[in-house]
């Protein structure tokens, strides 16, 4: 979206807002609130931009009752920038100068901050029929088979040095680049990042063979690593 | 100090309660004071296998609600004298087990007994749960069929993670594979696990494997335990396997087909 040639950019930026809540039209009761908030956080808080949150109850609230709620903001020194998404935000946005931000979902959201808590799980022994290990916070690697029905879970990577037979599901909080990579593959379900794949019917050209599996363009890619 | 073992398998009618007592029979035969407890509550089988069914008066689940004291509830074999029977109750269910009454019993039992075998129910429900809790030791009993092996795998899992050793994150409980109604003619055609399959799968190490045999059936009719059956090869293997437990080597013996000799084709046996 960039050219150079004129000297503009476009380009998405991320901003952190304080979002007001409230579910009446009082402007009386607001500014005290903002009075109060003031007192405790002033730094933070004056002449701040803010976005408004009305509670669903208030998407009938008439527009100078809107104007007037704004205004009492803006002498309190918070300023309202845009309305937070919810029900109330259609009729406010129709009836006032502010806009909806969008503020994408949660997903997204934790998938940019970046994880200081990374923890892998090793485990030694193996994980039998009606088992389930999960490693929540990172990769999990098996020393041992994972029997058949038995679960491993792993928000990242999923190693196994010996036998998968059961059910194998990496990236389980969303992360696409996740892989599952096993010694011997002999699985009844992969996953990555929700896409799924059952192996009801045992193929010689992996079955019990040293498999890598990613996720490419929303698909499922099995590499097997054939030994020459 | 006495050694708690639980014969344990998950499915039903892989030879647990045969196996509990041949085995428990083989302790006693070893010279060692052993004691077996039938956890099927409401199912008692051992007495019969043991031939005392006529000679239970207490039981269990009497001696767990104090109504009996443990040594009126245990019944000494009469062919064996370092061999006594805790039969179960038939006319309760396994919620008349308590975990704390179990202890006590154990407890009171480990005074006076080398070994404590354990023949635990079927399913994962309380009473398995309680017959394996304590253990020291556990037999898993599995045919060589892929039912019986998953569920024999999952019974390892919750040996792994819920017995009192596991929760107490003492050393885990040391596991044995007793692989039982084998017919090396079965495998040799492909219609059965071989005992490498099963191994594969379970992944611990093998106690013994016990032929399919007539004895078994026989004996178990007849009220006695099949390790007694001198000359059978169930008998034979049985002793092996408690050999082993003891810490002996012994071959593995009953895992090939049988040769049939000249004599036998032309009789056509």
């Amino acid at each position: 979206m960039s050219r150079p040639e004129c000297g503009c950019r476009l380009k998405a930026a991320r901003f952190s807002l304080p979002v007001l809540h409230f579910d009446r039209m009082d402007p009386q009761a607001t500014t005290g609130f903002i009075r109060e908030q003031m007192e405790r956080a002033r730094a933070l808080l004056e002449d701040a931009s803010i976005l408004l949150a009305p509670a669903a109850c208030l998407s009938k609230a008439m527009p100078d009752e809107i104007q007037v709620l704004i205004q009492a903001c803006r002498e309190e020194r918070l300023y309202p920038v845009g309305l937070a998404q919810g029900e109330a935000a259609e009729h406010w946005q129709a009836n006032s100068p502010l806009r909806i931000f969008h503020t994408g979902n949660m997903a997204t959201l934790e998938e940019s901050t970046p994880t200081v808590h990374i923890q892998n799980r090793c485990l030694q022994q193996m994980v039998r029929s009606g088992q389930q290990a999960m490693a929540a916070e990172g990769s999990l690697t098996v020393l041992a088979n994972v029997s058949a029905t038995a679960e491993v879970l792993a928000r990242d990577d999923i190693h196994i040095y010996g036998t998968l037979k059961g059910k194998a599901l990496a990236g389980i909080q969303g992360n696409a680049q996740a892989r599952i990579i096993c010694q011997r593959f002999e699985a009844e379900l992969v996953a990555i990042a929700g896409h799924y794949q059952l192996f009801d019917e045992p193929d010689p050209a992996w079955f019990g063979k040293p498999v890598c599996i990613s996720l490419q363009d929303d698909q499922l890619v099995l590499q097997v690593f054939d030994r020459h | 100090m006495a050694e708690i073992i639980v014969v344990t398998s998950g499915k039903g009618g892989v030879g647990k309660t045969t196996s509990s007592a041949s085995f428990a029979a083989g302790l006693a035969l070893r010279g060692h004071k052993t004691a077996v407890i039938d956890f099927d509550v409401g199912l008692r089988n051992l007495d019969l296998v043991l031939g005392c069914e006529r000679r239970v008066v207490y039981d269990l689940v009497n001696v767990i609600q104090d109504e009996a004291k443990l040594h009126q509830a245990l019944i000494r074999d009469k062919r064996l004298e370092n061999l006594y029977i805790l039969p179960a109750s038939q006319t309760r269910d396994k919620d008349a087990l308590t975990a704390e009454g179990v202890e006590r019993v154990l407890n009171e039992l480990k005074e006076e007994f080398d070994y404590i075998v354990c023949d635990s129910p079927a399913g994962i429900e309380r009473g398995a749960f309680l017959a394996l809790y304590h253990a020291d030791q556990a037999v898993v009993v599995v045919n060589p069929e892929v039912s019986s092996v998953r569920d024999s795998d999952r019974i390892l899992g919750i040996l792994a993670s819920k017995s009192k050793r596991a929760e107490e994150n003492a050393e885990p409980v040391k596991e044995h594979l007793l692989l039982t109604r084998y017919s090396p003619e079965k495998v040799e055609k492909g219609d059965m696990l071989s005992v490498d399959d099963v191994l594969e799968i379970l992944g611990i190490p093998l106690l013994g494997v016990i032929p399919e045999s007539e004895a078994v059936l026989q004996s178990s009719n007849a009220g006695v335990p099949v390790i007694l059956q001198e000359g059978s090869h169930a008998a034979e293997a049985y002793k092996d396997a408690v050999a082993r437990y003891l810490g002996e080597e012994r071959e593995m013996r009953f895992l090939q087909p049988e040769k049939k000799g000249l004599f036998k084709r032309l009789l056509g046996g």
